[in-house]
């Protein structure tokens, strides 16, 4: 083991270098792979996507919360106002964008109970024209517009309010959870000036 | 206030920084008295761990003194003396009710980001990334608590700050890491990893009845104080011997360990230097966010049918995992970070009744101002360190 320690040393890091690089493409393309988001699906000029959530509450209650929120009654909704358009037999509930919204969509939101009485699951379905282009739907994707995510946005902000009464806030995130905010995070410490 | 900030890959400065304000009407601001660098700072420190921004907070093991309360707490108040657990809880959902504090689905205001990387978000931490929700940490002068009436425990016990400050993470991370592994007196438990959290891996191994724990280090020191101090009862120092594997197997009369402790996590070094450049230049590359020697050690160390209790931060992907062997063994794999909330009230009593001095981990106290070289001392297990205690 002593003799030849060096260069057998120096042998085994070029075999393990070479290894490395040859694993790169598979390596990269599976993580990818792993970690993107669903994908909404396009169809001509129209996308639709889906977004979902369970929340500890009653049925009745989520309902009428979701109602109260989707209508931006205090301004914690990132979509912006909705308008109901209506109400479906098996209370599934048709709405569009108002037209001072974030962005321009429809959809159907369902309620339904979880199973084993453990809260309400809403389900959404949005769909939305395609506007710029397909260039134009993924900067949006980026920069966190785009309806699918404004929607996902709000589940997880309406969950916190129901479950905790509040929007969590932190120094890096101190408007609460917004794709837009999440490429571009202050640093995690406090804020200068007291936030609303 | 003054606070640690990191500002790039190996380097942490301490800077003057705004004071904390309360943002949501449950928080309170905590005085800090006492915090302590972790060994998983350490993967922020070396830059190993994603969206971490310049400026941002260190620092997630903390104690200290209310000094201001949101409108919407009750339980504490202006001048109580607090340790605050790591994980941010709301205590209110279906996760946390389910006392799997860590895994809370409404404290992380980055849960999209989490998403993106593991499928689902976990809890908000203080100070670890933007990915745990971009929260100041607590190696400052103050912070900012959310959720105050969940999370910190009240100390109105005579005990110093060493003895109760790690409450806050590695006391009860090790504790679950323990009770993940099942000990009992019949039972061998082996430890990778004699760092501050595998001490207490050790020592509660102990607590919990094990009667006989190995420790594996490649530090001497370190393998001494899992001795003398957390209760080992054999060492393996794979400095000295690569092979893990057959060292216990050869403690064990060939059965292997019946259940292993991770302690180590995503950095591991090893013995073995071709295994070692393989994955030290992967993750240099930033191709793979892990070397983890430890985990498959663990694995293939095993006895079949065991348990791998894994308490070592893992970040993102990694190589070489050993399937097969974790599937035809048999193994139970446990892991998570830990639900600090549940274990507060027990190992505070335990610490009371004197079964156990948490303190017997800190090597070195400094103030707040030298972070900068407590992170270099620390990362070099410079000195003999093992643990650091800043004091602002």
């Amino acid at each position: 083991m002593v003799i030849g320690t060096a260069v057998d040393r120096a042998w085994r890091m070029a075999a393990a270098l070479a290894s490395v690089v040859g694993s790169f493409v598979a390596d990269v393309s599976t993580s990818v792979r792993m970690t993107v988001d669903p994908q909404p699906t396009r169809k001509d000029r129209h996308m639709d996507g889906n977004a979902s959530i369970t929340i500890r509450a009653p049925q009745e209650d989520v309902i009428s919360r979701w109602r109260s929120f989707a209508q931006d009654a205090d301004g914690s909704s990132r979509l912006g106002r909705i308008e109901i358009d209506d109400e479906e037999p098996d209370g599934a509930i048709r709405w569009h964008t108002s037209q001072d919204a974030t962005a321009q969509a429809s959809g159907v939101t369902r309620f339904v109970s979880a199973p084993g009485d453990r809260g309400t699951e809403i389900h959404i379905r949005i769909e939305f024209d395609v506007t710029g282009g397909v260039v134009g739907e993924a900067v949006k994707k980026v920069t966190g517009d785009e309806p699918q995510q404004l929607v996902r946005d709000d589940l997880r902000r309406l969950k916190q309010l129901i479950e905790t009464g509040e929007i969590a806030r932190s120094d890096g995130a101190p408007m609460g959870h917004s794709a837009k905010a999440q490429p571009e995070q202050r640093p995690a410490q406090p804020l200068e000036h007291a936030h609303g | 206030m003054r606070a640690t900030v990191w500002s790039g890959r190996n380097t942490v400065q301490v800077e003057n920084v705004p004071d904390p304000q309360i943002l949501n009407r449950g928080d309170a601001i905590v005085k800090i008295t006492s915090t302590a660098i972790c060994g998983s700072d350490l993967h922020l420190y070396d830059g190993y761990i994603p969206t971490m921004e310049h400026g941002d907070i260190l620092g997630h093991e903390f104690m200290g003194e209310i000094v201001e309360t949101g409108r919407d707490v009750s339980k504490l108040k202006v001048g109580d003396r607090v340790v605050v657990p790591f994980p941010i809880s709301c205590g209110t959902c279906e996760q946390c009710l389910n006392g799997l504090f860590s895994l809370c689905e409404n404290t992380n205001p980055n849960a999209g980001m989490a998403e993106k990387l593991f499928g689902h978000p976990t809890a908000g931490i203080f100070g670890y990334s933007h990915l745990t929700g971009g929260y100041a940490g607590g190696q400052a002068e103050y912070a900012r608590v959310p959720h105050a009436d969940v999370g910190p425990i009240k100390i109105e016990e005579d005990l110093e700050d060493e003895q109760v400050l790690f409450l806050s993470d590695i006391f009860p991370t090790g504790f679950m890491g323990a009770e993940m592994a099942e000990p009992s007196p019949e039972k061998v438990i082996a430890v990778f990893g004699a760092g501050p959290v595998g001490q207490f891996a050790i020592a509660s191994c102990r607590l919990l009845g094990a009667e006989q724990v190995i420790a594996i280090d490649k530090e001497p020191y370190r393998l001494a104080m899992a001795t003398n101090e957390a209760g080992a009862t054999a060492t393996i120092n794979f400095d000295e011997n690569p092979d893990i594997v057959e060292q216990l197997k050869e403690l064990t009369g060939g059965r292997g360990p019946d259940s292993v402790i991770d302690a180590v996590g995503m950095e591991a070094t090893h013995g073995h230097a071709a295994l070692h450049a393989y994955d030290r230049v992967k993750q240099a590359a930033r191709q793979e966010t892990e070397r983890p020697h430890a985990l498959r050690d663990a694995i293939m160390a095993c006895r079949p049918g065991g348990i791998v209790s894994v308490i070592g931060v893992y970040g993102g992907m990694t190589d070489k995992f050993p399937a097969g062997a974790f599937m035809n063994k048999g193994l139970t794999m446990r892991t998570g970070q830990c639900h600090v909330h549940r274990y507060l009230e027990p190992l505070l009593g335990r610490i009371v009744a004197g079964e156990i001095d948490p303190s017997f981990v800190v090597t070195h106290r400094l103030p707040l101002g030298e972070a900068p070289n407590a992170y270099e001392t620390f990362k070099h297990k410079q000195d003999e360190c093992v643990k650091v205690v800043l004091k602002p």
